[in-house]
């Protein structure tokens, strides 16, 4: 009788460890495409924000529905994305082994964050290069103010809303 | 005597070269620095040309940094805005442009970098990208586009120009060729001219010769692929396109930087196919009327 309690406990414990074996293989994954997404309480853009996610964040599917799925972070928070916003493969955009060595290289370069911080038009060396070959003040007033032109995400975000483009479709 | 101090110093270039190496490889100019300066204290000038070559030849391979990318971006826009008639100023159109630009950059393959838009104050029809995320349209493309997905098709294309690094490549290339092998700016700042005869090859392949067929087709393919994403309708690009080929006359000088009609309406459709996208009519020609045509 104990042996065939242990018996079924031992085959319960398989089922149960295989099961969740198998549900850790089969998982999908998906990675956030865009600079930023939002994981929402539900699959409508009007529904709470729950997380702000950035690119290249991996995301478990737990279910798909139309043109959003519903996902959990690796800190364990689950919501809706819009499928738009995710991709199948890891994004390429982020750096490679060989673009990380380089930067080790260069150690003097400042970190792309950084850099973009500051939009503040023409460096040295493109300042520089304008003297060189003669370009008008006008022309390089026109990339200097091209250089330092400041959109905020959330300004695109409401350009979004108001053409109802992506999560916002109508 | 001499074969005595032969045996001393023989197992000496092999760790030193690997000293070098390790140093290459992980970013350590001191390591690199100590091995070749060694090397030349045991009297081995040979070997020490080695261990500087070898690093510089490492350094040379590298990508092309963002900081690097940013001069150079800056320096083949100065050139593009010089040639092409300037910079509209039109704060509105400016904005918007830059809106649509961004909207669609955001949701490209290398979304954290910022992105400059701007119109030429050219009647061609063309648009270029620089690296460094400066992406131009002419007046006279704005012309022929009659919404805001396909604007955003033909800045999609661009912004992929930028997000694959197609013309860091032409300019990699170039520097190989031009022996110059040192990563980062230093070459810039130490020698201008050689900086001046990069931007004058890229610039050369850009508006006269134009890049190789096989980046502008990859351009369509991401293009439609990014502006999809932001949620424009996915077909615009083939109406687009198809206007473009009906274009007479000097307008025609366009094509000759880009691939033939038929070779990027089947790239187009291709692309199309394979994600299943349909037309959606999310189009937006009201607001592209109101905001894109002030010119």
């Amino acid at each position: 009788m104990i042996i065939r309690k242990r018996l079924a406990l031992v085959i319960i414990t398989l089922i149960v460890g295989i099961g969740f074996f198998l549900g850790q293989a089969v998982a999908e994954t998906v990675y956030v495409q865009g600079k930023t997404a939002k994981l929402r309480a539900g699959k409508t853009s009007l529904d709470r924000v729950v997380a702000a996610l950035k690119f290249g964040d991996p995301l478990e599917v737990l279910r798909k529905d139309g043109t959003w799925f519903e996902v959990r972070t690796a800190a364990g928070v689950s919501g809706w994305i819009f499928a738009n916003k995710t991709t199948a493969t890891k994004p390429s955009g982020q750096d490679d082994e060989l673009a990380r060595l380089g930067k080790t290289f260069r150690r003097t370069e400042s970190s792309e964050a950084t850099a973009s911080a500051g939009a503040r038009g023409l460096d040295k060396v493109s300042e520089g290069y304008a003297n060189r070959v003669g370009i008008t003040k006008q022309q390089r007033d026109a990339v200097d103010r091209m250089t330092a032109y400041q959109i905020t995400d959330q300004e695109v975000e409401d350009f979004l809303k108001d053409g109802g483009l992506g999560e916002y479709a109508k | 005597m001499r074969s005595k101090t032969r045996q001393t110093i023989e197992p000496l270039p092999g760790a030193l070269a690997a000293l070098a190496l390790a140093g290459a490889l992980w970013g350590c100019a001191e390591i690199q620095q100590v091995a070749e300066e060694h090397a030349r204290l045991s009297g081995d000038d040979r070997l020490a040309k080695i261990i500087h070559g070898g690093g510089t030849l490492v350094s040379g391979l590298l990508p092309i940094g963002y900081e690097e990318e940013q001069s150079i971006g800056a320096a083949i826009a100065l050139q593009v805005v010089a040639r092409y008639g300037g910079v509209q100023d039109q704060p509105d159109l400016t904005r918007y442009v830059n809106l649509v630009g961004r909207a669609v950059a955001l949701t490209c393959d290398r979304p954290d970098i910022p992105y400059h838009f701007a119109v030429l104050n050219h009647e061609s029809i063309n648009a270029f990208a620089a690296p460094a995320g400066y992406v131009f349209v002419t007046r006279g493309l704005l012309k022929q586009i009659r919404n805001e997905a396909e604007l955003a098709a033909v800045l999609g294309h661009e912004i992929s120009h930028v997000s694959q690094k197609h013309i860091l490549e032409v300019i990699q290339r170039s520097k190989q060729l031009a022996g110059i092998s040192e990563a980062g700016l230093a070459y810039a700042n130490q020698n201008p001219e050689a900086f001046k005869g990069l931007i004058d090859t890229a610039v050369k392949k850009l508006l006269d010769e134009g890049l190789d067929q096989s980046k502008e087709i990859e351009a369509d393919t991401l293009g439609v692929a990014f502006a999809a994403r932001a949620g424009y309708d996915p077909t615009a690009n083939l109406a687009l396109l198809n206007r473009l080929r009906a274009v007479k006359g000097d307008d025609r000088a366009f094509f000759k930087t880009h691939p033939d009609f038929s070779t990027r309406v089947a790239a187009v459709q291709d692309t199309l196919q394979a994600h299943g996208w349909k037309a959606t009519g999310v189009l937006l020609a009201d607001r592209f009327t109101r905001l894109g045509k002030r010119l």
